[in-house]
């Protein structure tokens, strides 16, 4: 128990350190950047004037040492102030959370489908490893891995909301229905399943690779002979005793994969509108938006931090080896 | 005869893998459409001498129905054709020097890394790992955004947000090879330290980086298709990935203007992943026997 | 029926087994005419060097022969009156680790790592003798403590990797014993440990069998283990039996000559230091490999003392003495 405490503290410490240093790495960002750093604080939005620069200036301390200037910033992060979009009229922090949501919706659907989809696959494929099942995931993989999301999108778009017009073209939900808060979440639910397949396709396949190839091998080892010689049942086998090890990589995959996830859904929300960080950075870039793009960089570090977390406590509990081992 | 033949394989490794290579027939696929995009990209534009960017036609002409622009035009009438041709210029050559970008940076890394250990090792691996911790497009958009978004930036933040995975890996091969008996002997006779890394122990951690690097042209491609199509691209080379940017509004109105460029992207990563894929098992031919 | 009563006495009969194995190189016959039987209570032990088909033996009893690429392609496995071979995948499971039970080489990797002990123990339980879930977790703690693991309630709540291997190897052999088999199949069941652990497990081995009156298959290379625990011994090359005879017979008196060989390499201990240091023998020559054997006997190539038609002909096996059999040519004068 002390152990897991430590090594959670650990881990704790080291995504503050983290944080820390994607802070220090936007206020760098900011006076790399070519032209005046107030000028780049406020961004491209137009009505802009002397007046908000000047502001600026001042409460950046824009006139003062770098390392004043880097005490204010970080000061200022603390309380929970990463800067003011001046084309969205709000505080950069209330703005990317309020965008947040959404995104966060996407990737754990998309990745709970593309978890479960592909593990299912590729346990059945592994049943027959040179079946055509097999052969299929090894091309179909190629293909979700060589196509690019937003084309992949469009090609969706395409076909299931145009050519068969079963779902709806873009956006979140529909603002003009009235059926009260399930009939939104169903609305929602219609919006976000090609989203969804969008970004799940990416991954499905690649999963299912692995799931084979992690299945293949945990099939063949000494423990599931042990479980054979026991008389167990075929199913208990393959589900109780083999299952639960292949499972094991694909979380860590998973984890691993969170950072590629979060830039497919930037991609894949820009082809669907659907009103998340994607859309968020789609429209702030247009407008040159840098306090809300450098907000953008410093909660997706945030978010793959804590889902890197909790990929790591789910593989605690799938496998009691870890425990004792330090990383 | 046979005995010959064997002597010329042993002494030959390169030969050896190319032929395992050519063996694999989706491998021999990739290397086709991989040299098709590269033909076409070169003599093309020389061929078909049409400035992308010109007005060539009525906005949303499909394709085959004007002579005078093929493949159709977008919505401002420019022409696909064109655009298809020059746009595979510039997104090779960007994709290319980004893999440029990203195995340079992740090797100086990792190779440090791996060969001193230690406080070297451990300083690095933590600035790795920091990298890895920022979604590689996000941070790749972010640098384009806040610098001039010309093809040199895109390459370039391409190869800042995407190495951490080369330096991981040749991490590992240099810790791997350094503690090799024929590593500690040139050590031994007075070998100094960038000898052993860049002569002594690089060229027995290529086989890896090699399959890693045309992976990572794929990699780079993708990723300047999603600039790009963000808005981030170029704005003065035409580019596939701007192609499809610039009409995805459009795509009811006009398919073939991001069709094309999109199958396009698709099939140039494709033929990389083929490649990649079919190296790894003409340099590791053990593994295929599995 | 009447054959099971002519055969009152023997437990398992393996008759003429057959196993073939698809190789890249082609068809190997990784047993080839195995026959042998097992009398309650015995203690077997089958030895020979990697490859000759110990193990195969053990899983073709089991039904635990992985196909493909293997496959059973003849003979009989009669247990209790019942031809293994025969029997459907349902009763086979029945009589798996009910029956008949095996301990593996590696207790390093043939304990699941996720799993619980208690829960690899009780699972057997639970299934064939449909004990409760309390009863069973009762009798698990009781069965570590039979096999002598320290503190078995606080045991069957942790995990494989929490023990040693001599540790995980007695839970191993728990898990076999939990439905009291009529036979327990030991492969290699201590080729994994350190020398010392290995003499607690055969003695605990022999314990158990005293105490259970159950038959033990034990599969070993280790000539000192055979010395110590069996009462019979077959001896193995390519895929054959060659040489059956009672354990004192195999060690005084050897006829075959690669079990000569064998017994030659094996290091005299109690030799004292006043005696002439006697150079270990080796066997010249490596196992052939299955996909190319002649027609001849597969010892051949590496035998001293072959003779014209060892070559040509496969060795038939000959009674020698009581209890004593041996396929060579070199005793069909007797």
């Amino acid at each position: 128990m002390v152990s897991v405490l430590k090594i959670l503290g650990e881990r704790i410490a080291f995504a503050l350190a983290v944080i820390f240093s994607v802070l220090i790495l936007n206020f760098i960002l900011i006076r790399l950047a070519p032209g005046d750093p107030a000028s780049v604080i406020a961004g491209e939005s137009g009505g802009i004037t002397q007046e908000i620069i000047d502001a600026i200036r001042k409460e950046y301390g824009l006139d003062l040492p770098m390392h004043e200037q880097l005490g204010i910033y970080l000061g200022n992060a603390i309380k929970g102030d990463l800067g003011y979009s001046y084309y969205f009229n709000t505080p950069v922090v209330e703005l990317v959370i309020s965008y947040m949501w959404p995104t966060i919706l996407l990737i754990v659907v998309a990745t709970v489908m593309a978890l479960i989809l592909g593990t299912v696959f590729g346990v059945i494929a592994s049943r027959k490893p040179d079946g055509w099942l097999s052969n299929f995931l090894t091309v179909f993989s190629l293909i979700g891995y060589s196509a690019p999301p937003f084309w992949t999108g469009m090609l969706l778009i395409i076909c299931f909301a145009f050519i068969l017009p079963w779902f709806p073209v873009s956006g979140y939900s529909d603002v003009t229905l009235d059926v009260g808060p399930l009939g939104h979440a169903l609305d929602i639910l219609h919006h976000l399943i090609l989203p969804s397949i969008t970004l799940a396709l990416i991954y499905l396949a690649q999963y299912s690779r692995l799931a084979r190839a992690s299945m293949l091998e945990v099939m063949g080892s000494d423990y599931i002979r042990t479980a054979r010689a026991k008389g167990l049942s075929e199913s208990v086998v393959f589900f109780k005793h083999g299952l639960r090890n292949a499972v094991l990589p694909i979380i860590t995959i998973t984890g691993l994969h969170f950072g590629n996830i979060l830039s497919g859904a930037v991609l894949v929300e820009a082809v669907f509108n659907w009103p998340g960080l994607g859309t968020l950075a789609f429209d702030s870039l247009l407008r040159r938006d840098y306090s809300t793009i450098l907000g953008l960089l410093f909660f997706s570090a945030v978010m793959t931090i804590v889902a890197n977390l909790m990929t790591d406590l789910c593989y605690r509990i799938a496998d009691p080896r870890i425990k004792i081992k330090k990383r | 005869m046979n005995k010959q033949a064997e002597v010329i394989k042993a002494d030959n490794p390169a030969r050896e893998v190319w032929r395992l290579f050519l063996r694999n027939w989706s491998a021999r696929l990739g290397l086709f459409i991989m040299v098709l995009i590269i033909l076409v990209s070169i003599f093309g534009p020389g061929i078909y001498a049409v400035d992308p960017f010109s007005i060539r036609g009525a906005p949303f002409t499909p394709p085959g129905v004007d002579s005078n622009v093929p493949w159709g035009t977008d919505h401002v009438g420019r022409d696909i054709l064109a655009g298809m041709l020059g746009g595979g210029r510039a997104t090779l050559a960007v994709g290319l020097s980004a893999a440029v970008m990203t195995i340079t940076i992740g090797l100086v890394v990792g190779a440090f890394s791996g060969y001193y250990g230690g406080l070297v090792d451990e300083i690095l691996m933590r600035i790795t790992e920091f990298f890895q911790v920022l979604p590689s497009l996000i941070l790749a958009m972010v640098l384009v955004a806040l610098f001039t978004p010309s093809l040199e930036m895109i390459a370039i933040a391409i190869g800042i947000a995407a190495w951490q995975s080369t330096a991981r890996l040749t991490r590992g091969e240099f810790l791997r090879l350094r503690e090799l008996e024929y590593v500690k002997a040139s050590r031994t006779i007075g070998a100094s330290d960038s000898r052993l890394m860049w002569v002594i122990i690089l060229p027995n951690a290529l086989p890896p980086l090699i399959i890693s690097a045309t992976l990572i042209i794929g990699v780079a491609i993708l990723f300047e298709a999603g600039l790009s199509f963000l808005g981030l691209g170029d704005p003065n080379v035409m580019s596939w990935g701007l192609m499809i940017g610039s009409s995805k509004e459009y795509i009811f109105d006009s398919w073939w203007a991001t069709a094309f460029p999109g199958t396009a992207i698709f099939l140039a990563v494709l033929s990389v992943s083929l490649i990649g894929d079919g190296l790894n098992d003409a340099l590791n031919p053990k593994l295929r026997n599995r | 029926m009447i054959d099971s009563r002519q055969h009152e006495s023997t437990l398992l009969e393996v008759n003429n087994l057959n196993v073939d194995f698809n190789t890249r190189e082609g068809i190997a016959r990784v047993l080839n005419g195995v026959s042998f039987s097992l009398q309650p209570g015995e203690v077997l032990g089958i030895v020979g060097e990697s490859g000759c088909g110990k193990s195969m033996t053990a899983l073709s009893i089991m039904g635990l022969v992985p196909n493909p690429p293997g496959k059973v392609v003849g003979g009989k496995i009669i247990y209790d009156g019942e031809n293994l071979l025969e029997c459907t995948p349902e009763r086979m499971r029945k009589i798996r680790g009910n029956h008949i039970s095996m301990i593996f080489q590696e207790p390093m990797t043939a304990l699941n790592p996720v799993i619980r002990i208690g829960d690899q123990i009780t699972e057997s339980l639970l299934l064939h003798q449909k004990l409760s879930h309390d009863d069973a977790i009762d009798k698990a703690t009781e069965l570590l403590r039979e096999v002598h693991v320290p503190l078995p309630e606080k045991r069957i709540h942790e995990f494989p990797h929490q023990l040693s291997g001599g540790m995980r190897q007695r839970v191993m052999i728990a898990i076999a014993l939990a439905c009291e088999p009529s036979i327990l199949i030991a492969d290699e069941p201590t080729t994994a440990l350190d020398v010392t652990v290995q003499a607690q497990v055969f003695d605990l081995l022999l314990e158990l069998r005293q105490e259970r009156k159950m038959a033990i298959i034990l599969i070993t290379h280790d000539m000192g283990a055979i010395a110590e625990m069996a009462g019979r011994v077959l001896v193995m090359y390519a895929g054959r039996v060659i040489e059956t005879a009672t354990v004192d017979d195999i060690l005084q008196k050897p006829e075959h000559p690669y079990t000569q060989g064998l017994i030659s390499c094996v290091p005299i201990l109690h030799m004292g230091s006043d005696t002439e240091r006697k150079s270990l023998n080796e066997i010249p020559g490596i196992v052939p490999s299955l996909t190319s054997l002649g027609h001849g006997c597969a010892f051949e190539p590496r035998c001293q003392s072959r003779l014209p038609r060892c070559a040509i002909d496969m060795p038939i096996t000959f009674d020698t003495d009581t209890d004593h059999k041996t396929a060579c040519w070199l005793f069909e004068q007797r």
